[in-house]
């Protein structure tokens, strides 16, 4: 190919809003992930990935603007709204409660369709091969069902147990193997409470804590001992939720150093609950 | 590189804003302007009748000659398939790979046809495609069309594939051909069973005479039993198995400067325990005329 041709292949390519008109912008949300930015990161971030403790993860501050986080919220479903599922009745063995005041959809037809393109999108080939780019874990396959994942929001007094999730696809039967979550909580005080706790894999001491603060993405992988919850009641007032994006990642089959049985969500005894 | 501070178009002709979905709302009724601008407040596909339709139709497929398949026109409102068309990509922009290849007899089975998707390419490349016919094949690879899918066809539970492998983008120039043959039935990365090819015509002002019809041949490959024409905003669904036969055989008639565009998606399960072994790569079939 003679270079000029070459050279005006490649422009075309990276602009390729030089033929497309209004009409082609179909949703805000198609633009919210900055695919260049996080790109140039990827080796980093994978260097922090892999040696975290303690379990693999990662935590991304800004991983999507400020203007990306109000077209999200202004999208959010309300609390409160019909579509919402609602499933306080998760108990540990021991009857323990293990999710309280928390809801979400995962049916993304009943979603504002700005927030079911922004899902569509962290289902796209082009984030699947961010995410294992970043996480090291390749030949990741989406699930358009999101069983499990897509909106989560917490209300005041509500908390989620320390678990590890569920390791087997239901339905599929593919193996999960990442967590993407993304907070959108903007103006969120320490105070609040509501931070993401990643527990050790014996569960006797918390390891870290992260804010669910607006931008901020924590990917980490899904194993049966990446142990995590927010169990302290949120302290958030009356009228504000923790929100966050929920997203999994399968493969089919999974390695056998992680390897164990099929099950669903573990709720381990906490230090002290014996 | 988005959110721009002005309203209204750039030079590039495309909408650029700032303030998130509120201010381009607002900006879209300020405007008063047609149905299609609108689309940011709705899926592409309008999956309104389609549930039903899947279910009065499920029979229909699986009982159509020669193999489980359903045609359906008029997918999309006309307007954004029209304006598919003129997105599509050329075959000298971006990635294409041209695709030639030889059946084991030594025949052409794959003339002048281009693909944009070759497995890991699609992935590092499908940014530079125009938004429109990207968030097409996101819509195909949402859950309520794999709903409607499994409904359509009874094959469940449906996991499609973000990386296009032999999907994607395809086109065909004037004198291109795609011999009559079956589909790899696994897929090289995650080893999983492919069940369900849908392809998406995007040919705008197709001329019977051009032909490029997709044929479907009978089990016995003695036989071609239907020709479906590649017309704009038609979709094509089918079993994809190891008899569901399908091709396009002649030299394409179309004019030089014009080709034979389409989307193809495919759909798989995990692999059965039982069943036969599927074969692992296309099979170009002879036809009755060169035995």
């Amino acid at each position: 190919m003679p270079f000029n041709r070459y050279l005006k292949t490649l422009t075309q390519l990276l602009n390729p809003c030089e033929k497309a008109k209004g009409v082609d912008r179909l949703s805000p949300a198609a633009d919210i992930v900055d695919y260049e930015k996080i790109g140039r990161q990827v080796g980093e971030l994978n260097r922090i990935y892999v040696n975290n403790e303690p379990f693999p993860h990662v935590v991304i501050d800004d991983f999507i603007t400020p203007q990306a986080v109000d077209t999200l919220l202004t999208a959010f479903p309300a609390a409160e709204s019909g579509v919402q599922k609602r499933d306080n009745t998760a108990q540990t063995d021991g009857g323990k409660r293990a999710q309280f005041r928390k809801v979400g959809v995962k049916d993304e037809s009943k979603l504002d369709p700005v927030i079911r393109q922004f899902l569509l999108e962290l289902n796209s080939g082009r984030f699947l091969s961010l995410v294992s780019q970043i996480s090291g874990v390749d030949a990741l396959i989406p699930d358009p069902s999101f069983r499990g994942g897509g909106t989560h929001q917490t209300l005041r007094g509500g908390l989620l147990r320390v678990h590890a999730d569920f390791n087997k696809h239901p339905v599929f039967q593919l193996d999960r193997r990442i967590n993407f979550l993304m907070y959108l909580n903007k103006d969120w005080d320490d105070s609040y409470g509501g931070n993401l706790e990643l527990w050790d894999e014996g569960v006797t001491a918390c390891q870290k804590r992260i804010l669910p603060i607006a931008g901020r993405v924590v990917i980490f992988s899904t194993t049966s001992t990446s142990f995590h919850g927010h169990p302290e009641p949120l302290n958030c007032p009356e009228d504000m939720t923790r929100k966050s994006i929920a997203m999994y990642y399968y493969t089919n089959g999974r390695p056998e150093s992680e390897g164990s049985e099929a099950h669903a969500t573990l709720w381990p005894n906490m230090p002290g609950e014996g | 590189m988005y959110f721009r501070v002005h309203f209204g178009l750039n030079k590039c002709g495309m909408v650029r804003f700032k303030g998130g979905c509120m201010g381009l709302r607002k900006w879209m009724r300020s405007k008063s302007r047609s149905s299609i601008e609108h689309w940011s407040d709705k899926p592409l596909i309008d999956y309104s009748g389609l549930e039903e339709f899947a279910l009065s139709n499920g029979v229909n497929y699986r009982r159509a000659d020669p193999f489980p398949h359903i045609v359906i026109d008029n997918v999309l409102d006309p307007q954004v398939a029209n304006r598919l068309a003129e997105v599509f990509p050329e075959p000298e922009a971006g990635p294409w790979s041209k695709r030639e290849a030889k059946s084991d007899t030594g025949k052409d089975a794959q003339v002048a046809k281009y693909d944009f998707s070759l497995g890991r390419k699609y992935t590092d490349y499908e940014m530079g495609l125009n938004p429109l016919v990207r968030n097409l094949m996101l819509e195909l690879n949402s859950n309520t069309f794999l709903v409607f899918l499994q409904k359509l066809t009874g094959i469940r539970p449906l996991i499609n594939d973000p990386r296009m492998w032999g999907g994607g983008l395809h086109q065909t120039l004037p004198g291109g051909l795609l011999r009559v043959h079956t589909d790899f039935l696994k897929h090289p990365i995650y080893n999983i069973d492919r069940r369900i090819n849908v392809l998406f015509f995007c040919n705008k002002g197709w001329e019977p005479e051009w032909g490029g019809g997709l044929e479907l041949w009978s089990k016995d490959m003695k036989d071609c039993r239907k020709t479906v024409d590649p017309v704009s905003n038609r979709m094509v669904i089918f079993d994809t198995t190891d008899s569901s036969y399908h091709g396009y055989t002649k030299p394409l008639a179309c004019p030089q400067g014009t080709s034979r565009k389409s989307i193809a998606m495919y759909y798989y399960t995990m692999p059965d325990s039982v069943g036969q072994a599927p074969n692992a790569v296309t099979a170009w079939q002879d036809l009755p005329s060169e035995l």
